[in-house]
């Protein structure tokens, strides 16, 4: 990540849906002293379908091939030779990281608390079946470049009002906030074994331990590129611009020298 | 006219076995007791028994997993864990003495032993349930915490069903000569550390074992006065024995105890029942065609027999209409009575299996 007396790092942003926030901050307030990033998105399946090919990576069909062009104004494949580093988006789910933490505080809650062996191996289970693992193994097989990457947002608030919504009980916030740290620990020791570094959640966007405030979800736009302006179920678990600032300042604020 | 006349040909060995097709020996069993699909089942009991639990969970029964496994964990993770094994983890039940110490633990009328074991990689393990943890625990705190949950399981499993099913294993143990209570295998086959000073081995007899069992039953209807008992015998040989005989005349000895222990106990009570899994997998008349080369492992087809054979008998009996649910994850009952189990015996946890490795 660059320094700001340098020019700007050319930037391959890969990611899901999650990719949007970044994009769409990125789009009202580009930060071109900075970087000059490319977005590939497309959804998680056609990302793990992804080829290798020297130092290209390809799209997994058609589909993805449209969203590559879509999210990135004209590409269709990834030519790694071309960027400085690269940034994977939202390449771990935050709503099934706050509902896993959530259901390990609450057997202990219940008398049945789960021993540390398993806590451990449902992080690794987590990670090795995630985006994040599938991508950074492929790219790293193509660049010796730096990679970083970042989990999809934790989830709304108003997940909160729904039936699917977790029952924070606030008296729990230091263990959810331990459980946080340790699957935020062990999913960077796992990456560190592709050399992709990986960078933890922002506590500037949370309203407590295990959600978003919903101000940094409302209106999130959709990878297909619909802005929502009504609370919409797309906003309950995506972030939105002010989200993709708070990413990028998080990112800036870790890595510039 | 007398006795005789007007018996049903299922009394006569020529017209029930002899002259007829062993995959077509039907009528073993009429069920003292009707079992709905939304009546809630526990089970526990010798590695066979895990294909019950795993028929009733597949087949739409309610069978009650009382400590499950986090959802967000893989079936693969649960399972390597010991979750949704039995209904509570205990890992596999041997004897009906072994089930007597967890009723007692459970129920607060025994404090657990303190013994626990630990390895050279500085990791704890239960005596009572050594394999529950692939590798052990942390500490003894966590152990501890863990074997708390675990009768936690047991009571609340034992108070919320209506049909416990027990599968009697073995009649072959090894119990703590100082203070009585029993391991699941001998220390030091597999964790801990095996001291002829400290450990003996037991080979049950009939007064034992029918009176373990006898007496966990009466301290399960303590809590629960309207529980019934299901009891099968495995069909599964020892893996070894310790007794001095051959491990066939130490079998059938072991397994003529079990199998005379839970007839008895279907005879004189009437909250229990017997169900033949034994007969159907070990019986002559099945020309062993239900195991495996190795002549110990049931074979998937055999699994699938015993079981179609209790649904198809469980739902010839008059029962009232509702749709089913596992009482852990809700799933509607099945409309056919011909219920397939796939289950593979690479999937089923053995612990006495480990004894092969000494052979």
């Amino acid at each position: 990540m660059p320094s700001p007396k340098t020019s700007p790092e050319k930037v391959c942003v890969i990611g899901n849906s999650h990719i949007t926030a970044l994009r769409r901050y990125w789009v009202n307030e580009a930060r071109a002293d900075l970087w000059q990033p490319t977005f590939f998105g497309a959804n998680t399946i056609r990302l793990k379908g992804l080829k290798k090919r020297d130092n290209l990576l390809l799209a997994s069909g058609i589909a993805c091939k449209e969203s590559f062009l879509r999210t990135s104004d004209g590409l269709d494949h990834i030519a790694t030779d071309q960027y400085d580093c690269f940034y994977l988006s939202g390449t771990l789910s935050g709503s099934r990281l706050a509902e896993m933490i959530y259901q390990i505080d609450n057997r202990r809650a219940v008398g049945m608390p789960l021993s540390g062996q398993f806590i451990h191996e449902l992080a690794r289970e987590f990670y090795k079946n995630s985006l994040l693992q599938r991508l950074g193994a492929i790219l790293r097989a193509t660049t010796k470049k730096p990679i970083f990457a970042s989990a999809g947002p934790l989830p709304s608030e108003r997940l909160q009002d729904s039936k699917r919504g977790l029952r924070i009980n606030s008296e729990r916030a230091e263990a959810y906030s331990a459980l946080l740290q340790y699957f935020e620990n062990t999913i960077s020791a796992l990456a560190m074994e592709n050399n992709v570094q990986y960078i933890g959640y922002p506590t500037r966007s949370r309203s407590n331990v295990l959600y978003n405030a919903h101000k940094f979800m409302i209106g999130s736009q959709a990878l297909s590129g619909k802005t929502n302006k009504e609370i919409s179920q797309h906003d309950l678990i995506h972030g939105n611009a002010d989200y993709g600032q708070v990413i990028f300042d998080q990112i800036a604020d870790q890595h510039l020298t | 006219m007398h006795p005789y006349s007007d018996l049903p040909p299922n009394s006569f060995w020529r017209t029930a076995i002899a002259e007829v097709n062993p995959l077509e020996i039907d009528g073993l069993w009429r069920p003292k007791f009707t079992l709905n699909p939304d009546d809630t089942v526990i089970t526990a009991g010798s590695c066979f028994a895990q294909h019950i639990s795993r028929a009733l969970a597949g087949s739409g029964y309610s069978w009650l997993d009382a400590e499950p496994a986090p959802d967000c964990a893989s079936e693969a993770l649960k399972k390597k864990f010991n979750y949704g094994v039995f209904s509570f983890r205990t890992g596999n039940i041997y004897t009906t003495l072994a089930l007597l110490q967890w009723c007692r633990w459970a129920l607060g009328e025994e404090k657990v032993p303190e013994e626990v074991w630990r390895d050279s990689n500085g990791r704890y393990f239960d005596p009572f349930r050594p394999n529950i943890e692939p590798s052990g625990f942390g500490s003894i705190g966590e152990l501890t915490e863990s074997r708390e949950a675990t009768l936690l399981a047991i009571k609340n499993g034992i108070q919320n069903a209506k049909v416990f099913v027990f599968t009697l294993g073995l009649t072959e143990t090894w119990r703590n000569i100082e203070h009585g209570y029993y391991y699941p295998l001998c220390p030091g086959t597999f964790q801990g550390t095996f001291d002829s000073d400290k450990h003996e081995f037991v080979n049950l007899r009939y007064p034992d074992i029918r009176s373990g069992m006898q007496q966990a039953i009466q301290l399960m209807k303590k809590i629960n006065p309207e529980l019934k008992f299901l009891l099968t015998v495995s069909p599964v040989p020892l893996t070894a024995t310790a007794s001095g005989d051959h491990v066939l005349t130490a079998t059938t000895n072991s397994k003529s105890i079990l199998r005379a222990v839970a007839g008895d106990l279907a005879a004189t009570r009437d909250d229990t029942d017997y169900f033949p899994s034994y007969e159907i997998i070990s019986s002559f008349p099945f020309r062993a065609m239900f195991f495996e080369p190795n002549m110990r492992s049931v074979s998937k087809k055999g699994v699938e027999f015993v079981m179609n054979t209790f649904f198809r008998a469980i739902e010839g009996s008059p029962k009232k209409a509702g749709a089913g649910k596992n009482a852990a994850t809700k799933k509607k009952a099945p409309s056919v009575s011909n219920h397939v189990t796939s289950t593979n015996n690479d999937d089923v946890i053995c612990e006495e299996e480990l004894l092969d490795a000494f052979s």
